[in-house]
């Protein structure tokens, strides 16, 4: 059923987030203008940089877990979660827990505390709705969003949980098909979402069922009303916008997968780009030597805000990519075999790398080299999709 | 229609054919107890025994090619029966490619910007016809008013106007009317000094890229001082270069591997390619031999990719491949595109998902199945 604005409108206002509420849950007024503003960045700095970074890992049902590593003692630990996760966020304003979402079409999520390296939490979509991966906190983490499909009607949906029951209290509309990753734009309320435009089901796994009309959007939504702001569409109606990262000043880089099966023409085509307020979406250019080895798929995408650099991995073409985020240029590319996961290391000196060998390499932010010294290897771990860094306790 | 239904039933009848569909009565994966060491040193073989000796054997009908190139351009030689030495050695020369280009990686690569194979068979980049682009180009440079006209036009020649292809035009057709006509040819490289330049600076760039690939294999692997053979065996490509993937040795065959048939299932090879020597089947039966030798071995092999298999209860996988492969012989030997491009995708297949699982490898979860 589709939620009507009316209907909408009551669920906001029983959970206070109405524009009428005496104290809006997500609106300027509770959090200024900057996600940062959120943070408890005392808290940070008390902390003897305890840097941690977090990856769904595993490689069958029996070993699926939140895999974590603590890159000062060269450690790595786990918690079994018996599904295949794919993205993780931490709460802003409760750090010590993170989020990861059950991979599509799974119907998981659960909540690490990093404190105790125990599960504290766990949800299920009701019935009718599968996760695509992601999600994402309000600003104030009171609120956990969550990228889902309505089943029977193939529907995106964001879904709103309480951010410590994590119980399901509203949802409203990705406007697109097949939402996948989700971020809090920088003025703490808008939500913006890659609709990657293929309707999946459950009963057919993972096969695309609308190749031919498959349309894919940027879409800007209202977190607070749900409505939505701004779609944008890329040249090229067969890429998907699947993931995507958002620098301080609200530029959106996006990696695509190029479905190319369903093209009527075998002509390349960029497989990442930027989204800047106000304007339209400019894709990335490279050499066509790295845009065939790309193998029309980037799996992550991460922003280097003081480098201004947008990171994008391929797994298939064993390859990460850098682009300027202002000038749009390639700065360089770094050979890795099945590299995916890719985060900012809390100090902003590297790009970390991961594959699901259990390797992980750092990339200078600056340089665009590996750091050899600074290479791990866990083989006992299999880093999957996406990977984030926090700061643990 | 109906003269296109033979080949429609055929097709059905590959994709549904028992052999051809591998049955999921393998071993398990509880099964499989592959050590890292045999398939290091089933790998290390393959190279030894099968890369090495494609890449030399390679490099040496390029310089084949040139000195016969040498030979035809001297005063009283360029006669046709000449052309049709020099054009059956450009065709020895591209079978030996086609030998070697399965094996696209390590020295293959170099750069991943300017690939060196690139520079030697453009179309396997992505199956983009460059015919007419190096027509145009040959027709410019035999223009030249000068020779510094003529090196200032050969200095601008991309990836995708020289390599073999650029030599096969040179020696299957003249610039004048594209005749391929033998007669015309040879008249054409009498009448145009240019057309023999022509022939020799396209053929020392090739050797150049020989000489790069087998010089990578054996010696001097991206100026490291040591060979991407033994970079790659002893594991030590991480340490030695910063930009390399860091995949073993059994993982890049094997991925490569199936990256031919992909490209084989996929672009117009058949009919693209070698045409005008007409020699795309045989060269693709190269590839197709040297896809059984990576899998059987040779005579120096101890223990081979199929062994390998056998011992962790593939063995029905080993028939199956086996069997594939001679569909895809057959289609070859029938010259049959659309048959050909069936079986080299079911073989992709092979090489995606039952090999590495037979052999108990795995190629990437991120690789294999990202979302």
């Amino acid at each position: 059923m589709k939620l009507s604005r009316r209907v909408f409108s009551q669920g906001l206002l029983k959970l206070g987030m109405g524009a009428g509420a005496s104290a809006p849950l997500l609106s300027h007024s509770a959090f200024d203008t900057s996600f940062e503003s959120a943070f408890d960045f005392g808290w940070f700095s008390s902390k003897d940089n305890n840097e941690r970074w977090l990856s769904a890992q595993g490689r069958d049902s029996e070993n699926y877990s939140l895999g974590w590593i603590n890159p000062k003692l060269e450690s790595s630990d786990k918690v079994t979660t018996k599904f295949r996760g794919h993205g993780l966020c931490q709460n802003p304003a409760k750090p010590e827990q993170v989020i990861m979402f059950s991979r599509r079409p799974g119907t998981q999520g659960i909540r690490l505390n990093i404190t105790t390296n125990e599960q504290d939490g766990h949800f299920d979509c009701v019935e009718d709705r599968h996760m695509h991966g992601h999600g994402c906190y309000s600003a104030d983490g009171k609120w956990l969003f969550c990228a889902e499909t309505k089943i029977s009607t193939g529907e995106g949906k964001i879904t709103v949980r309480d951010g410590e029951t994590l119980e399901l209290v509203n949802e409203f509309s990705s406007f697109g098909i097949g939402p996948h990753e989700i971020a809090l734009m920088p003025d703490g309320f808008t939500i913006v979402v890659a609709n990657g435009g293929l309707l999946t089901h459950p009963d057919s796994g993972r096969k695309v069922l609308n190749l031919a009309s498959m349309r894919s959007t940027l879409s800007y939504i209202d977190s607070r009303t749900g409505k939505l702001i701004s779609e944008h569409l890329l040249p090229e109606t067969k890429a998907s916008i699947r993931h995507l990262d958002v620098a301080k000043d609200g530029t959106v880089a996006i990696a695509l997968q190029v479905q190319r099966k369903a093209m009527a023409h075998d002509e390349l085509t960029p497989l990442a780009a930027i989204h800047k307020p106000g304007q339209e979406i400019k894709v990335l250019e490279a050499p066509e030597p790295l845009m065939v080895k790309l193998n029309d798929y980037m799996g992550s995408v991460a922003i280097h805000n003081e480098a201004r650099l947008a990171a994008f991995t391929s797994p298939k073409g064993d390859l990460a990519m850098f682009w300027h985020l202002d000038d749009l240029t390639l700065q360089g590319y770094h050979s890795f075999h099945d590299v995916c996961g890719l985060t900012i290391s809390q100090d902003s000196k590297y790009f970390v790398l991961s594959n699901s060998a259990g390797k992980i390499r750092q990339i200078d932010a600056h340089t665009l080299k590996r750091d050899k010294a600074k290479s791990l290897h866990f083989p006992n771990k299999s880093w999957d999709n996406h990977m984030i860094s926090v700061i643990g306790l | 229609m109906t003269k296109f239904l033979p080949t429609s039933v055929l097709l059905i009848s590959v994709l549904l054919s028992p052999a051809l569909l591998l049955s999921a009565c393998g071993g398990t994966s509880s099964s499989t107890s592959t050590g890292e060491t045999e398939l290091n040193i089933a790998a290390t073989e393959v190279i030894d025994n099968t890369i090495i000796p494609a890449a030399t054997q390679f490099q040496q009908q390029v310089e084949d090619l040139v000195s016969e190139s040498q030979s035809f351009c001297a005063a009283g030689n360029t006669t046709e029966v000449n052309l049709a030495k020099l054009q059956q050695q450009w065709i020895n020369t591209n079978l030996a490619w086609y030998e070697l280009l399965p094996y696209r990686f390590g020295p293959m690569i170099n750069s991943e910007v300017l690939p060196t194979y690139i520079f030697i068979d453009n179309y396997r980049q992505r199956g983009n016809d460059a015919h007419d682009t190096i027509r145009g180009k040959i027709d410019a440079l035999i223009a030249a008013s000068s020779d510094a006209a003529y090196n200032a036009e050969l200095s601008t020649l991309g990836a995708n106007s020289q390599g073999l292809l650029a030599l096969e035009i040179t020696l299957f057709e003249d610039a004048e009317n594209e005749s391929q006509v033998a007669s015309d040819i040879t008249t054409e490289f009498l009448n145009s000094s240019r057309k023999c330049q022509l022939l020799a600076d396209f053929g020392t760039k090739l050797l150049s890229r020989a000489e790069d690939v087998h010089q990578g294999w054996t010696t001097n692997y991206r100026e490291t001082g040591k060979s991407y053979r033994d970079l790659i065996v002893n594991n030590q490509l991480e340490d030695a270069l910063d930009d390399e993937a860091g995949e073993s040795a059994v993982k890049k065959i094997t991925i490569s591997m199936q990256e031919f048939y992909d490209y084989l299932g996929k672009r117009n090879v058949t009919t693209n390619a070698a045409q005008l020597s007409d020699s795309i089947w045989l060269a693709l039966d190269s590839s197709l031999k040297t896809t059984e030798e990576l899998l059987a071995g040779t005579e120096s092999t101890s223990i081979s990719f199929d062994a390998i298999m056998a011992n962790n209860r593939f063995e029905q996988t080993v028939l199956d491949i086996k069997a594939n492969i001679q569909t895809l012989r057959t289609a070859l030997e029938e010259k049959n595109t659309i048959d050909t491009q069936a079986a080299a995708a079911i073989l992709d297949g092979n090489f995606k998902r039952e090999i590495p699982e037979a052999l108990d490898i795995n190629l990437g979860l991120n690789f294999s199945d990202g979302d």
